[in-house]
C-alpha cells in the first residue's frame, strides 16, 4: 500500500462517516417532531421566550422544516461530539449518556467479532480437513441451521436453556454496572462480568462462528483445487502445513472480505441481544429513546454505533492489503 | 554366476521401477480406467519420455509415481525406487502407525529423490508468497541449512535455470509465463533430486520460449544438475529431445517402447505410426499428413480386445476380441501388436489436387493498414495511462489473399496477428489504411469507408466468416448444433424458409466430416468433443458460400491426431470451394504444411512474407531465423542451442522508434533504433530489414554490440 | 494547460454541472410562488454537497475498469503503474471535495444574502 491509497482509504472513513450523519438528518427529519418537541414538552415553565430559546438552540424554524441553521446545529453537534442535554431528563447530558452505556455494547461487538474470527475461520479450516468424510454433512448441515436462525430467535433460546432451564446466568442484566470494574479491574469483577456477559455474547458466537465456518470451508475446498496445492504436496509440506499455511493463507482474502461485511451485522446483534438480555448498554439506550420519539438522543446513538463499524470495517482493508500482494485499486 | 553378478549389477542401476501399475478412478457411474498394467523401468541417469494424446493416462503415471492421486484412484501394482516399494497395492499399511510411517516416507522421497515441473506452470507458485519463499520451503523442510544458506542456494539454482537473482524477491504474478517456467525448475533442481519428472513443460508458451526452455533442460541434464529425467508430453519433438527411451501410451496401455530412434524411425506399432504421420514436419512440410480416424475409446467403458482396433488400419479379427501382449521385437523395442513383427507402413496417398486452385484474381487486398488502440480513448484510461498515447496493435500491414489461397500468417501472442484477423472480417475499424474487396478483377471496394448499412458491405460480410481460437468457448452452450450453423444464415438474411435452411445445414455438417449428419443436428456442445466442436465452427463458416474465411488459431487446443485431419478437412473445402483462407497460428509447422504463402508479424509489423517454401527453407529476417529454428524438431539430432534472439515479446505500447525488432536482434547497429527500415525484396519473397544477407553474416562474425 | 489539468478539469466540471441545473430547475416554481426558495435550497444543496464527497472518496474513477482492460492486452501492471494511478484517484477525490466545498458556499450564499 502506497501513501496515495493510505489517504484515500482515510478520506474514504471520513466521508463514510459524514455520509452517515446526512442519512441520519435525512431520515429522522422525515419523521414526525422534531427534536425540540420533547424538550418544550418537559420544560416546567414553557413561556413563548422559553420556547423561542429552544428553537434557537436546535437552529430549528417552526414555519420551516428545511432550514439551514437547524442542519447547521446538528452538524456541529455530532462532529464535536457535544450533543446537548437529554430533552427528556433535562439535567443528563446526551454525551454522558452514551458514555456509560457504549462499553457494555463494544464488549459485547468486540469480544463476538473476535471471538468469531478466532474461532470460526479455523473451524472451517479444519471442516475442509474432513472433505468426502462421513462427518462432513451433519457438520455443514447444522452449522447451516444455526447460521441460519435469527439473532433474537438465538437470544431466546440460549435464554431458554441457560437462564431458566439451567439457571447458570442471571434472568435480567438490567442492574449490572460496568463502572466499578473499569474503574478498579479485579478478578471477581471480571467473573461477574463474564457471569452477566456470557448470554448475549454466546448468542452471536453461535450464529457468526457458524456463518464464517461454513465461508471458510467452502473457500479452501475450492483453494485446495487448486494447482500450487498439488506442488506443495509433490514438494513434501506436509498435510497440515498445506492446509494452514499455503491454503489457508490464500483463503484468507475473500475471507477477509466478508469479515468487513460481517461487522455490520455484529453491531446489530450486539443492539438486539443487548436489549433482549436487558444490558443496560447502547441497545436498551436506543430502544428507550425510540419509544419517546427522543431524537437527539437517538441520532447521536446511532451516529456513534456508525462511527465504530466504520473503525472497524476500516481496518480490514489493511488486512486484506496485507493478506494479498497482487495489485488492487 | 555370471548371470546372478548381472543381475544384481542391473538391480543396483535400477532407480524406478513401476510394475503392473493400473489406476482405475471411481467416478459417479462406475470406473474410469486411467491407466492399465503398466511396467516401466528407469536406470540411473537414463531419461524416459511418455508420449501420448490427452486422456492417455500419462500425467496419470506421473501423479502416481509422485503418490499424489486423488483419494477416489484405485491402484493395483507397485512402484518402487532402489528396490523399495512406496507404493505397493498388496502391501498397503494396514494401522493408524503404518499409514503414518508411510505418509512420513513418501514426504521423505517427494522433492528429494523425484521432483516435479507440473504442466501449466502459470499456477504452480502460490500467488502469496515470493518465488525466493517457495523455492526456499523445499530447503526448510528436507534439510537443516540455516537462513542464509538457504537464501544462497536459492541465487545459485535461479542463476542455474537462466534467471536473475532479483527474481527471488518478487511474487509469482510479475514474472511472464517463461519466467515462472524457469523458477519453477529452478525449484525442481532445488534438492539435487534423482529423477525429475515434467509434465507438458512447454505447453501455452511461445515457440521462441518453448525452444529455450527445452535447450535449458537439455543443457541441465548434458551438465548432470538432471540426472534423470521422466518427460511427458503430447509433442513428440519435446520428448524425442530430451529423452533416451519414449513409451508410447493409448488409452492408458503402454502401445510401444524403445530408444527414440526405435520409436521414430523404426516403430513397430500402427498407433506409433499414425501418431507420428500426424505431425506435419518443417523438413518434410509439404508431405501429405494424415490424422487418425475416429476418437479416443471412452475411458469408462473400454472396447475388449486391442483398444486402438477400431480407429486401426491393420485391423483383423483377432484385435477385437483379445488385447494384444507387448511383443518383443529387438533390443529394448517393445510393441502391443499382433502383426508387431511384419507390420506395414501406412503412407498416406496424398490426394492428387490439381494445382490450379490458386487463381491470379485478388480477392483481398489490405494497403497499409494500421490499427491503434487508443490507451486514452476515453476519459477515464486517458486520466491513468502516464503519456503513452496508444498501443500499435497493428501498422502499415499491406498484404493481398487471392481467390483460392490459403495465407499463413505467424507470429508469436503479441504480434498482433488476431487483430488483423478482426480487422479482416471488419469486427474492428481499421485507424487508416485500406482494405480492398474484389469482387471481379476489376470491380472492388474500400470496405473500411462503406457503412454497415451499404449493400457492398452487407455483401463483404456475407462472404466472410471466421473460425475460433477456442472451440470450449466459440459455441454457445445453449444452441444446439443446428442452431449455431444456421446462424450465419439467419444473421445475412439468406433464407428464411426452415426446410431449405435445414437441407443447408446438413450439407455444411457433412461437408465438415460430421456424420451420422442427423445426429448431430440437435446436439448441445458439451455432448461434443474438442475436435466435434471445432469441426461445428468449420460447418459454421461454411454454410453460406463465403468466399473467405479467418482461421484463428484453429487448431491450438485440438490433439495431434485431429489436428492433422482437422488441416486436411479446410483444405479439401478451399480446393472443392475455391475459397480463400488466413489461417493464422503460432505452430509455424502446421502453417507451412497449409499455406500457400506465408506472412511473419512482430509487433504489428509484417518483417517478412513470400511464398511459403521460400520463407521456412530460406528465412530472410532475423526474427523469421530465430521463429524457424526454435520450432521442435522430432529429429533427435535437432539442437535448438543458442536462438539468436533477445528477452521476450516487448508491448506494443513502448515500440522502437525504427526497427520494431530493435530491442531483440543481435545484429542491430545504430540505425536501426531510429530509421525504419526498409523492404528489401527478392521477387516475390521480401523482408523489411536494414541489412542485405551478407551484410546480416558480416554483423554476426563481427559480434554485436 | 497541461493535458492531465485538461482531463482533471473534465471530471471536475461534472459536479458542477450538476450544482447549476438543481440551483435553476425549481425555478419556475419559485417564480410561481409556490416554492420557498430561499427556505429549502440551501439545505438541498449543502446536504447534496455531502453526497459529492462520499461520491468522490469512494467511485475508483473508473480505476477497476481500466486495469482490467489493462491486463486484457497482456500489459504488464507493475508497482509504479498502481502508485501512478492511486495519485490520480487522490488527486480527484480532492478536487470532489473542493467541488463539495463549493456546493456548501453556493448553498450558505443563497442562505444569508
Amino acid at each position: 500500500m502506497n501513501v496515495y491509497l493510505i489517504s484515500r482509504k482515510i478520506l474514504q472513513a471520513v466521508f463514510l462517516a459524514l455520509f452517515v450523519v446526512v442519512i441520519l438528518y435525512v431520515l429522522l427529519r422525515l419523521m414526525p417532531g422534531n427534536p425540540a418537541e420533547l424538550y418544550i414538552r418537559n420544560l416546567k415553565h414553557p413561556t413563548k421566550a422559553a420556547i423561542n430559546s429552544v428553537y434557537k438552540m436546535y437552529g430549528i424554524n417552526p414555519n420551516n422544516k428545511f432550514a439551514l441553521s437547524s442542519f447547521i446545529v446538528y452538524l456541529k453537534q455530532m462532529l464535536t461530539f457535544h450533543f446537548g442535554y437529554n430533552p427528556a431528563e433535562l439535567s443528563q447530558s446526551i454525551y454522558s449518556m452514551i458514555a456509560t452505556a457504549l462499553p457494555y455494547t463494544l464488549i459485547i461487538f468486540g469480544v463476538a467479532s473476535i471471538g468469531s474470527f478466532a474461532f470460526g475461520i479455523p473451524l472451517g479450516i479444519v471442516t475442509a480437513f474432513i472433505r468426502g468424510k462421513r462427518s462432513e454433512g451433519p457438520t455443514l448441515v447444522t452449522a447451516t441451521i444455526l447460521n441460519s436462525i435469527p439473532f433474537f430467535v438465538m437470544a431466546i433460546i440460549v435464554y431458554i436453556v441457560f437462564a431458566v432451564y439451567y439457571p447458570i446466568f442471571p434472568l435480567a442484566a438490567s442492574h449490572y454496572r460496568l463502572g466499578p470494574f473499569l474503574k478498579s479491574p479485579s478478578f471477581s469483577g471480571f467473573l461477574v462480568l463474564i457471569h452477566y456477559f456470557t448470554m448475549p455474547i454466546l448468542t452471536l458466537l453461535i450464529i457468526e462462528i457458524m456463518g464464517h465456518l461454513i465461508t471458510m470451508r467452502s473457500i479452501m475446498v475450492s483453494v485446495l483445487g487448486e494447482d500450487f496445492i498439488q506442488t506443495a504436496k509433490a514438494k513434501g509440506v506436509s498435510q497440515s502445513s498445506i492446509m494452514f499455511h499455503h491454503a489457508a493463507r490464500n483463503a484468507m482474502v475473500p475471507e477477509s472480505t466478508r469479515m468487513a461485511l460481517e461487522f455490520a451485522l455484529l453491531m446489530s446483534g450486539a443492539v438486539i441481544t443487548g436489549i433482549i438480555f436487558e444490558i443496560p448498554g447502547m441497545g436498551v439506550l436506543l430502544y428507550e429513546n425510540i419509544l419517546i420519539e427522543n431524537y437527539p438522543v437517538i441520532e447521536a446513538c446511532l451516529f456513534i454505533l456508525a462511527l465504530v463499524v466504520i473503525v472497524a470495517y476500516s481496518s480490514i482493508d489493511f488486512i486484506h492489503a496485507w493478506l494479498d500482494p497482487r495489485v488492487r485499486v | 554366476m555370471i548371470e546372478q553378478e548381472e543381475n544384481v549389477y542391473q538391480k543396483s542401476n535400477l532407480l524406478l521401477d513401476i510394475e503392473n501399475l493400473s489406476i482405475d478412478f471411481k467416478v459417479y457411474g462406475g470406473l474410469v480406467k486411467a491407466v492399465r498394467n503398466v511396467n516401466l523401468q528407469i536406470e540411473n541417469g537414463q531419461s524416459l519420455g511418455i508420449l501420448g494424446e490427452s486422456g492417455s493416462g500419462k500425467s496419470t503415471i506421473a501423479l502416481a509415481i509422485l503418490s499424489l492421486l486423488p483419494e477416489n484412484a484405485v491402484i493395483t501394482g507397485s512402484v518402487s525406487l532402489y528396490n523399495d516399494k512406496y507404493v505397493d497395492s498388496e502391501n498397503k499399511p494396514k494401522n493408524k502407525r503404518g499409514l503414518k510411517l508411510l505418509d512420513q516416507k513418501l514426504r521423505d522421497i517427494r522433492w528429494k529423490d523425484i521432483s516435479m515441473v507440473f504442466q501449466g506452470a502459470m499456477n504452480s507458485f502460490n500467488p502469496v508468497y515470493t518465488i525466493g519463499r517457495q523455492i526456499g520451503e523445499v530447503f526448510r523442510i528436507h534439510t537443516d541449512l540455516d537462513k542464509n544458506q538457504i537464501e544462497k542456494r536459492v541465487v545459485e539454482l535461479l542463476k542455474d535455470a537462466g534467471l536473475t537473482p532479483a527474481v527471488k524477491d518478487s511474487y509469482p504474478h510479475e514474472l511472464s509465463g517463461g519466467m515462472k517456467q524457469r523458477a519453477v525448475i529452478a525449484m525442481a533442481l532445488a534438492l539435487d533430486p534423482k529423477i525429475v519428472i515434467a509434465d507438458e513443460p512447454t505447453t501455452g508458451l511461445d515457440v521462441i520460449t518453448q525452444a529455450e526452455i527445452i535447450a535449458t533442460l537439455k543443457r541441465l541434464k548434458q551438465s548432470g544438475r538432471i540426472k534423470s529425467f521422466i518427460i511427458i508430453s503430447h509433442d513428440i519433438g519435446v520428448v524425442s529431445q530430451l529423452a533416451d527411451k519414449i513409451a508410447v501410451m493409448y488409452a492408458g496401455a503402454i502401445m510401444e517402447y524403445g530408444t527414440v530412434a526405435d520409436i521414430y524411425k523404426n516403430s513397430h506399432n500402427p498407433y506409433t505410426i499414425e501418431l507420428l504421420k500426424s505431425y506435419p514436419n518443417l523438413s518434410n512440410a509439404r508431405q501429405h499428413v494424415e490424422g487418425i480416424p475416429g476418437r479416443l475409446p471412452d475411458p469408462a467403458n473400454l472396447p475388449k480386445g486391442c483398444k486402438f482396433a477400431d480407429r486401426c488400419y491393420m485391423k483383423d479379427s483377432i484385435c477385437t476380441t483379445e488385447e494384444p501382449e507387448l511383443q518383443y521385437i529387438d533390443g529394448m523395442h517393445y510393441s502391443r501388436c499382433y502383426f508387431a513383427k511384419n507390420i506395414t507402413q501406412n503412407y498416406p496417398k496424398a490426394p492428387n489436387f490439381a494445382n490450379n486452385y490458386i487463381k491470379n484474381t485478388k480477392l483481398i487486398e489490405i494497403e497499409h493498414l494500421t490499427k491503434n488502440f487508443d490507451l486514452k480513448k476515453n476519459i477515464i484510461s486517458a486520466l491513468y495511462s502516464k503519456d503513452k498515447p496508444s498501443v500499435h496493435a497493428v501498422s502499415d500491414v499491406s498484404m493481398e489473399i487471392r481467390e483460392g489461397e490459403i495465407v499463413g500468417l505467424v507470429g508469436e501472442s503479441g504480434s498482433g496477428k488476431s487483430t488483423l484477423a478482426r480487422l479482416l472480417i471488419g469486427l474492428l475499424k481499421p485507424t487508416s489504411g485500406n482494405i480492398k474487396y474484389y469482387f471481379n478483377e476489376n470491380d472492388f471496394v474500400y470496405v473500411n469507408k462503406l457503412k454497415s448499412n451499404h449493400k457492398d458491405y452487407i455483401e463483404f460480410r456475407k462472404n466472410t466468416q471466421m473460425i475460433f481460437q477456442d472451440p470450449f468457448d466459440s459455441l454457445n452452450p445453449k444452441m444446439t448444433v443446428f442452431n449455431t450453423v444456421s446462424e450465419p444464415m439467419i444473421g445475412n438474411h439468406i433464407t428464411k424458409d426452415v426446410m431449405e435452411m435445414q437441407e443447408a445445414v446438413k450439407a455444411s455438417i457433412a461437408n465438415a466430416d460430421l456424420f451420422p449428419v442427423e445426429a448431430y443436428m440437435d446436439r448441445f456442445p458439451y455432448e461434443l468433443s474438442g475436435g466435434e466442436k471445432q469441426r461445428v465452427g468449420i460447418a459454421r463458416a461454411t454454410v453460406i458460400n463465403s468466399k473467405f474465411i479467418v482461421a484463428d488459431e484453429p487448431t491450438s487446443m485440438l490433439d495431434v491426431s485431429l489436428r492433422a485431419s482437422f488441416m486436411n478437412r479446410l483444405n479439401k473445402i478451399r480446393i472443392e470451394r475455391g475459397m480463400s483462407i488466413l489461417y493464422i497460428s503460432h505452430d509455424i509447422a502446421s502453417v507451412y504444411y497449409l499455406a500457400d504463402r506465408i506472412y511473419v508479424m512482430y509487433l504489428g509489423s509484417m518483417v517478412e512474407g513470400g511464398k511459403a517454401d521460400d520463407i521456412i527453407k530460406s528465412p530472410l529476417h532475423p526474427y523469421t531465423k530465430a521463429l524457424i529454428k526454435s520450432v521442435p524438431n522430432p529429429d533427435p539430432s535437432w539442437n535448438p542451442g543458442h536462438i539468436d534472439i533477445i528477452g521476450e515479446i516487448g508491448n506494443s505500447i513502448d515500440i522502437p522508434k525504427g526497427c520494431r525488432f530493435y530491442d531483440r536482434c543481435v545484429y542491430r547497429q545504430k540505425i536501426c533504433k531510429d530509421t525504419v527500415p526498409p523492404v528489401k525484396s527478392n521477387g516475390e519473397h521480401w523482408y523489411k530489414c536494414h541489412f542485405e544477407q551478407n551484410e546480416l553474416e558480416h554483423l554476426k562474425n563481427e559480434g554485436y554490440s | 494547460m497541461k493535458d492531465i489539468v485538461k482531463i482533471r478539469a473534465k471530471f471536475a466540471i461534472i459536479p458542477l454541472i450538476i450544482l447549476m441545473a438543481i440551483m435553476l430547475a425549481p425555478l419556475p416554481f419559485y417564480f410561481y410562488k409556490s416554492f420557498n426558495y430561499r427556505g429549502t435550497m440551501p439545505l438541498i444543496i449543502f446536504l447534496l454537497a455531502f453526497v459529492i464527497f462520499f461520491f468522490g472518496a469512494w467511485w475508483d474513477f473508473g480505476a477497476r475498469n481500466y486495469l482490467r482492460e489493462v491486463m486484457e492486452e497482456k500489459k504488464q501492471v507493475g508497482e509504479f503503474d498502481v502508485k501512478y494511478i492511486n495519485r490520480q484517484q487522490l488527486i480527484m477525490t480532492l478536487i470532489f471535495i473542493m467541488d463539495g466545498v463549493i456546493y456548501m458556499i453556493v448553498a450558505l450564499v443563497i442562505n444569508y444574502f
